[in-house]
């Protein structure tokens, strides 16, 4: 193919629907067949985008102080940043806005510690004796059924204030055989049938 | 982009002064230019808002801050960019591993970088087709050239920032 018959700035005009009519179709008709094309405009795709995906910069406090505009800041991203929940592209905005926002620096700080004492409270063992428990409940009709597991959260809370003054139990919580696994998981799955109809046992429970 | 009424003084600087700001930080990779930039453009804005025509805003204020921005260039008696290369072509140095390419070039810092070593008038268009979202007929205004000459420079802007990332090939 005869190189002026080539695409060349039309394909950056292309990309940016900066094209109409004949033009437009030229570079749709060209590019079914012309391979030299096609990766040149996949060059100037990728250029195109890298640019596009640079942060957006937010106004320094300072400056927004200064012209009077009300500081945009980064809230609930902030959480989601610390649990590791955002795009590559959030997290370089959240990057370069911390940088330079002292309000969020300091709010990234007290969630970060907030988070790291939440996290670093003791997990309480859950022992097989108090599991047994809650599959007696999924035996029961669905009125009874929604008592007994109130009576059954408000025992876990009471165990869970309880925290480290927990008594081991009687029996050994690791001599667990497979059909009392799977017994007690099938009475999970029931169960959770169970609460999934709380709000029209309630209503019945009202009449 | 067309606007029927004269906006407020403080309506300007709520709705562009992120975008002024953003069009001079990539221009320059300096916060404080950039800062300074958004405080010149809102002044000559207060000045100059009574003069305004409603209906060509968009071209309006960027050609204000466009001309701000290079008086401001001229004012620190320094080019607005890095050395430029001696030829269109360049290079950022040895090309990565091709294991590498793709997370390289996904550093924003890398593509800050590419497009700071790219001539002033390409970079300019780049940045307010790319970062600013000017349509061409928008950037020829602004920048006082036609707009066949828009679409060349963002093309040949792109061909070098590409190459300047030693992307694939």
């Amino acid at each position: 193919m005869d190189q002026m018959t080539h695409l060349g700035e039309l394909l950056s005009a292309y990309l940016d629907g900066e094209l109409t009519g004949d033009e437009l179709d030229r570079v749709a008709n060209h590019l079914a067949d012309c391979e030299r094309c096609i990766g040149e405009f996949r060059d100037l795709q990728s250029a195109r985008v890298a640019v596009r995906l640079l942060p957006r910069m937010e106004l320094p406090e300072k400056l927004c102080e200064t012209i009077g505009v009300e500081p945009a800041h980064l809230g609930a991203l902030l959480s989601a940043y610390l649990d590791g929940e955002l795009s590559s592209e959030q997290v370089d905005r959240v990057n370069v806005h911390v940088s330079t926002c002292g309000h969020c620096s300091e709010e990234l700080r007290e969630l970060d510690a907030a988070r790291s004492a939440v996290r670093s409270m003791p997990t309480l063992e859950f022992q097989v004796n108090e599991l047994s428990e809650v599959a007696e409940v999924a035996e029961l009709p669905v009125r009874r059924r929604w008592l007994r597991v109130a009576a059954v959260a408000a025992a876990f809370a009471a165990l869970v204030g309880a925290g480290s003054a927990l008594t081991p139990p009687a029996t050994n919580p690791t001599t667990v055989d497979l059909d009392s696994l799977t017994a007690r998981h099938a009475a999970r799955i029931s169960l959770d049938n169970g609460v999934a109809v709380v709000p029209a046992a309630l209503t019945e429970a009202g009449e | 982009m067309a606007e029927e009424i004269t906006p407020t003084w403080e309506e300007v600087a709520r709705r562009h002064g992120r975008k002024i700001y953003n069009f001079a930080y990539r221009l320059t990779g300096n916060p404080d230019d950039a800062a300074d930039l958004v405080q010149e453009v809102l002044l000559r804005v207060r000045r100059g808002l009574h003069t305004y025509t409603p209906g060509t805003f968009d071209g309006w204020l960027w050609r204000i801050t466009r001309n701000a921005f290079l008086d401001g260039v001229r004012a620190k008696k320094r080019r607005p960019t890095s050395p430029l290369p001696e030829d269109d072509r360049f290079s950022l140095g040895a090309s990565p591993s091709p294991d590498t390419v793709l997370s390289h070039v996904r550093l924003s810092e890398d593509v800050q970088s590419a497009l700071l070593k790219l001539p002033y008038e390409f970079r300019e268009s780049v940045v307010m087709c790319d970062v600013v979202g000017l349509t061409y007929q928008e950037i020829a205004d602004a920048v006082g050239v036609p707009v066949g000459t828009v679409r060349s420079r963002i093309h040949r802007g792109r061909k070098m920032l590409r190459d300047g990332l030693a992307w694939t090939r």
